[in-house]
């Protein structure tokens, strides 16, 4: 009666026993079993599929020369990195990604990650996949651990973020950005729009687009929203009767007129990823 | 991971398996050891990953805050990495993001470098037009609705982002001991025929993995 071997199990040591199937020794189906579940254990582990790191130091100099990932989330869908389709290595069959975002967002303010995949794309957006981070003024850590992504070999990923705007939100600082933060519309096109009653946005130094605004168009007679959010892209120095005015983005649909509407100017709040790091989920069933 | 028109149906998988007669469950153990062959063999691991700083609210003066810049006609180092790779890799590719600052399209070069010794043993180039993503900062040209060009503007980025890749096929690297080897990245850009562009790496990223014919 040939001895059977114990196997050695993948869980404990991570490699097999090969003495435990030699020649002319036998083996029965526990041990078949166990070949089985250290395959399996091999094949259902999640492993790194994307790191991100940014200079995050947090010293002053770090800052100011945005060595943060510094942006605005713009009230609509941006890139959060400036990466498109990135690949991301992974083992066939692991069909969830867990990833850890390290973020400094404004406090209080609600900013929103959309990670588009293979299974997810960003043209079936927001079905899911969305992480949502409402900031503390502070470095913090957000978490998801059920994004979708291919079960197949690989995965390629891209980064959105968008914030969630709300009546709420500070109006312009106009002491510091100059202008006013809210008013009417007396000309427009279909990316910009004029205040001629003396509205003398910054054109240098703190700008409205530097320090990241949005704007929003609306009924003068009930403040029903007409037109917006939109982000604030540019101060332009019109002729001098006319003033100061505002490119924004996206641009108007043609029908809309903006001219009579009443507009109100808010910030956005302000993001820097710190990190970003994504692991397959390991596969349990 | 995606390896264009490289698959993996037509490999021989597995360590050859005796079939000797005694052998209970011959067939499920060869088909359980090719599986594990197969698994260590098919998946690409990152090799490197360097990132650099940099802003995203789509502003010209952005690029002025990017941690790394350089604008030369020779290749400039992007990443490096000293790695073991394992044997049964052969393959490596690298993917780049970054601006490359030109009013006009411009040459991307770029060369992955491998050697396990003194010598560099095989090198790649690619070359690729620079086109806008969609979304990023790319407000060059503006055109105001009286028709004059947007030259009062404060900000002319001419900035094309690009995501650029380089394969590099380890057939001529020794398969018997590739062993601990620096992977090297760099790159540059040129406006045909010779002038120095800017070249603004956001991030690269080096893999290996396996590839057949």
């Amino acid at each position: 009666m040939p001895i059977v071997r114990p196997p050695e199990i993948n869980d404990r040591v991570g490699c097999l026993d090969d003495a435990a199937y030699g020649g002319g020794v036998a083996a029965e189906a526990f041990v078949l079993r166990e070949l089985l579940r250290n395959s399996n254990a091999l094949a259902c582990r999640g492993g790194l599929m994307f790191r991100s790191l940014g200079n995050a130091s947090n010293a002053v100099d770090e800052v100011a020369r945005g060595g943060q990932q510094r942006s605005f989330a713009a009230p609509f869908w941006t890139y959060a990195l400036p990466i498109e389709q990135w690949p991301a290595p992974k083992k066939s069959g692991i069909n969830r990604m867990r990833a850890r975002v390290r973020a400094e967002i404004t406090s209080g303010r609600t900013v929103e990650l959309f990670v588009a995949s293979r299974r997810i794309p960003y043209a079936n957006q927001p079905g899911g996949n969305i992480l949502t981070m409402v900031g503390t003024g502070a470095s913090a850590v957000y978490e998801k651990n059920d994004f979708v992504v291919d079960d197949g070999e690989g995965e390629n990923l891209t980064f959105f973020q968008r914030a969630v705007v709300t009546k709420d939100d500070p109006l312009l600082v106009t002491a510091t950005y100059g202008g006013t933060q809210t008013g009417t519309v007396t000309n427009a096109y279909t990316d910009y729009f004029l205040n001629t009653a003396g509205a003398a946005w910054n054109t240098t130094g703190n700008q409205v687009h530097v320090g990241g605004h949005y704007v929003n168009f609306m009924d003068p007679l009930n403040g029903q929203l007409i037109y917006g959010p939109c982000k604030i892209e540019e101060v332009y120095r019109e002729t001098a009767s006319l003033g100061r005015g505002l490119f924004f983005s996206p641009p108007l649909p043609p029908p809309a007129v903006l001219v009579g509407l009443a507009y109100e100017i808010r910030k956005l709040p302000d993001v820097r990823i710190l990190s970003i790091a994504a692991y397959g989920v390991d596969r349990t069933g | 991971m995606p390896l264009g028109d490289r698959h993996y149906g037509t490999v021989t998988l597995g360590y050859p398996i005796d079939a000797e007669p005694r052998f209970q469950f011959g067939d499920d153990y060869g088909a359980i050891l090719e599986r594990l062959y197969f698994h260590a063999q098919q998946h690409a691991v990152i090799v490197c990953e360097q990132s650099y700083g940099f802003d995203l609210r789509g502003r010209a003066n952005d690029l002025a805050t990017t941690r790394r810049s350089f604008g030369t006609t020779s290749y400039v180092g992007i990443a490096r990495t000293r790695r073991r790779l394992p044997p049964e890799f052969n393959h490596l590719w690298a993917i780049v993001s970054c601006g490359v600052v030109s009013g006009h399209s411009a040459d991307l070069y770029l060369r992955l470098t491998v050697s396990n010794g003194a010598t560099d043993q095989a090198e790649s180039i690619t070359t690729v037009q620079p086109s806008a993503m969609s979304g990023y900062s790319n407000q060059n040209y503006v055109t105001r609705q009286d028709g004059t060009v947007g030259a009062q503007f404060a900000y002319q980025p001419r900035a094309a982002h690009v995501q650029a890749r380089v394969d590099l096929d380890l057939a001529n690297v020794d398969p018997a001991a590739p062993g601990l080897c620096r992977v090297t990245l760099e790159g540059y850009a040129v406006y045909p025929p010779s002038a120095a562009m800017a070249v603004y790496p956001y991030r690269a990223s080096i893999f290996a993995g396996v590839s057949y014919g």
